[in-house]
């Protein structure tokens, strides 16, 4: 499978969105290159809006931008936006219902050289309580451009968590139709389902291909869209088959895991799930994989855990 | 900027008076409120939605009316008195301040009554949002003013930092900012608290264009908005020195009336202050 540079998918994309419509503004907090944003930049300086390092202003002045009919996107690094401005998104965004975009660049631990202020492992987490907000976690290059385009087209808040590794695409791209709201799923059997947003979805299928060789069959759905969460999705898969694992770059609680909690608790059942993801606190630095991996992320841990989980039913 | 009406000064204390009958009365009626605050930007609030805002009446907020954000939300009797006053909202509307369902809460709420910007309340947000307003204007070539009025307590939030940079740097000469300084804040008085430089210093610094008045002086207050802006290609500041609870005796320039209590002795003193000034204006209005 191909891999692409989420930042170069993104930079050819929202050129494309530029020049498709002319309500969108690029808003930076002096992020544009970073986040590939410069080639809309310099195709319509006009429509761009650099506020420095300055995020709640940045989320404040898109707000106001919405007001009069443009759809802002605004790009920072992933934490500033969705955790130094959490109250102007959600006062002057969510609860007010703008039609911003919000591009947080390098969700998870995609700054894992940088340390724990620029890891994100709780941006899921605040920002699933703020109404009006759609949540998209892209995987790929596919679920990249998905992402962008989508948000642009729904009227009202989103939020999209920008992976920054370049990933091996999760499928063939023509065979997949990214509908908001709903999950992939990739059928394997139902012994488990994992349930993954975001950038793990590709060591979840690795996982479910090494169960396999075990022999336990398993499902995986892939919720690109966090919120709202495709709760029918949940149901069924969790009606089906025997347990549920959720894998997520993010902290354990509060992220998917919780969110499918959420929807499973309220049915009467013994079957388990079971949350595979960061502990809260999160300070490991190092190379992206080999810290994912500390974490058993990796496909071999999910596929191991996952392994053990079910063996003990 | 030209301006909706001249300057008429018996005209605009009635609205004021009428403002600040609006709140007191509503604060009495309902048990509780921020009527210090309120009063204290009573007048520079009747200045400019009576005689400075050009306001189309079918669609207030919308998008060729001049905006007005009340970043320091907790303000907001006075932006509902305000509104009444114009006759964006019916008067009766007060009645319900606080209650269950109303429209006029504690803070005023964009999704909850005609007339609002934008919602506010948390202090801070008020000039980026008016920021993202002014820009707008300036990338649709559309001639709106934007006035954000703010406390001076408020002005410890980095926000207003970052928006006061942004402003200057790209130009905002549609933007005007006010700041009700009265002074004081909850916890002691503005220089006992947090206050490491005037204003104009402040601001002046930054790049603004700068204006200081006495925030009570209608005149003052109607000049210096009408002179906005104060120089072409710089955000306009007016820092107008006000006292919390302008107009009721034992509320003014006191501390322990930012948020209001009336007892029933409060209520009966202030009601008669209220006749009283009524009755001034009466007979000023009967001269004329």
């Amino acid at each position: 499978m191909a891999v692409q540079d989420p930042r170069k998918v993104f930079e050819k994309v929202f050129l494309e969105i530029g020049k498709e419509n002319p309500k969108v503004v690029g808003v930076s907090c002096d992020s544009a290159k970073g986040a590939g944003m410069w080639s809309f930049v310099e195709a319509f300086p006009e429509r761009y809006v650099e506020t420095g390092i300055s995020e709640q202003n940045a989320i404040g002045i898109a707000a106001g931008l919405s007001q009069q009919g443009f759809i802002p996107v605004v790009v920072a690094i992933n934490p500033f936006l969705t955790m130094r401005s959490y109250e102007q998104v959600r006062d002057d965004v969510g609860y007010v219902n703008m039609n911003v975009k919000i591009v947080g660049s390098g969700g998870g631990l995609a700054y894992s050289t940088l340390g724990s202020t620029h890891e994100t492992i709780e941006d899921i987490a605040v920002m699933r309580t703020i109404p009006h907000l759609t949540i998209f976690t892209p995987c790929d290059g596919y679920e990249v451009e998905q992402a962008i385009r989508k948000a642009v087209e729904i009227d009202g808040p989103v939020y999209i968590r920008m992976p920054r590794q370049g990933r091996e695409d999760l499928a063939d791209p023509a065979s997949r139709h990214f509908v908001p709201g709903k999950a992939e799923i990739f059928e394997g059997g139902d012994d488990v389902a994992i349930l993954v947003s975001g950038t793990l979805a590709n060591e979840a299928r690795e996982a479910a291909e090494l169960l396999k060789a075990e022999g336990i069959k398993a499902t995986v759905a892939n919720f690109m869209t966090v919120k709202p969460l495709d709760e029918e999705a949940v149901k069924a898969l969790y009606a089906k088959t025997k347990m549920l694992v959720t894998v997520e770059e993010h902290c354990d609680r509060g992220g998917l895991g919780t969110a499918v909690a959420e929807v499973v608790s309220s049915i009467r059942s013994d079957k388990p799930l079971y949350r595979l993801g960061i502990p809260e606190g999160s300070k490991e630095v190092g190379p992206y994989l080999e810290v994912l991996d500390f974490y058993g992320l990796s496909g071999k841990k999910i596929a191991d855990k996952t392994a053990a989980l079910y063996k003990a039913l | 900027m030209p301006t909706n009406k001249p300057f008429d000064e018996l005209a605009l204390e009635r609205h004021a008076f009428n403002m600040r009958r609006m709140i007191c009365e509503t604060i009495i009626n309902n048990g509780e409120g921020h009527g210090g605050p309120a009063l204290s930007c009573a007048d520079i609030m009747a200045v400019l939605y009576m005689n400075v805002m050009k306001i189309d009446m079918d669609d207030p907020t919308g998008k060729d009316s001049d905006k007005f954000l009340l970043s320091a939300g907790h303000k907001c009797l006075a932006l509902y008195a305000a509104l009444a006053e114009k006759g964006i909202i019916d008067e009766k509307a007060l009645s319900t301040y606080n209650q269950f369902g109303t429209p006029v809460p504690g803070h005023p709420d964009m999704t909850k009554l005609r007339g609002v910007q934008f919602s506010t309340g948390s202090l801070g947000h008020g000039l980026p949002i008016g920021c993202g307003l002014a820009k707008a204007a300036k990338m649709q070539g559309k001639d709106y003013m934007t006035y954000v009025l703010m406390g001076d307590g408020e002005h410890g939030e980095g926000s207003v930092w970052e928006a006061a940079a942004y402003a200057v740097h790209n130009k905002l000469d549609n933007l005007v900012a006010i700041i009700d300084e009265n002074g004081l804040q909850i916890n002691g008085t503005t220089a006992e608290v947090l206050r490491p430089a005037p204003f104009e210093d402040r601001y002046a610094g930054f790049g603004w264009a700068v204006k200081s008045i006495d925030g009570h002086n209608l005149k003052e207050i109607y000049d210096a908005l009408n002179a906005a802006p104060f120089e072409k290609g710089k955000p306009s500041l007016i820092v107008a020195k006000t006292k919390k609870g302008r107009g009721i005796s034992f509320m003014e320039g006191n501390i322990n009336y930012h948020h209001w209590h009336p007892g029933k002795e409060e209520q009966e003193k202030a009601l008669a202050e209220l006749a009283a000034m009524d009755a001034a204006l009466k007979e000023k209005e009967a001269a004329k």
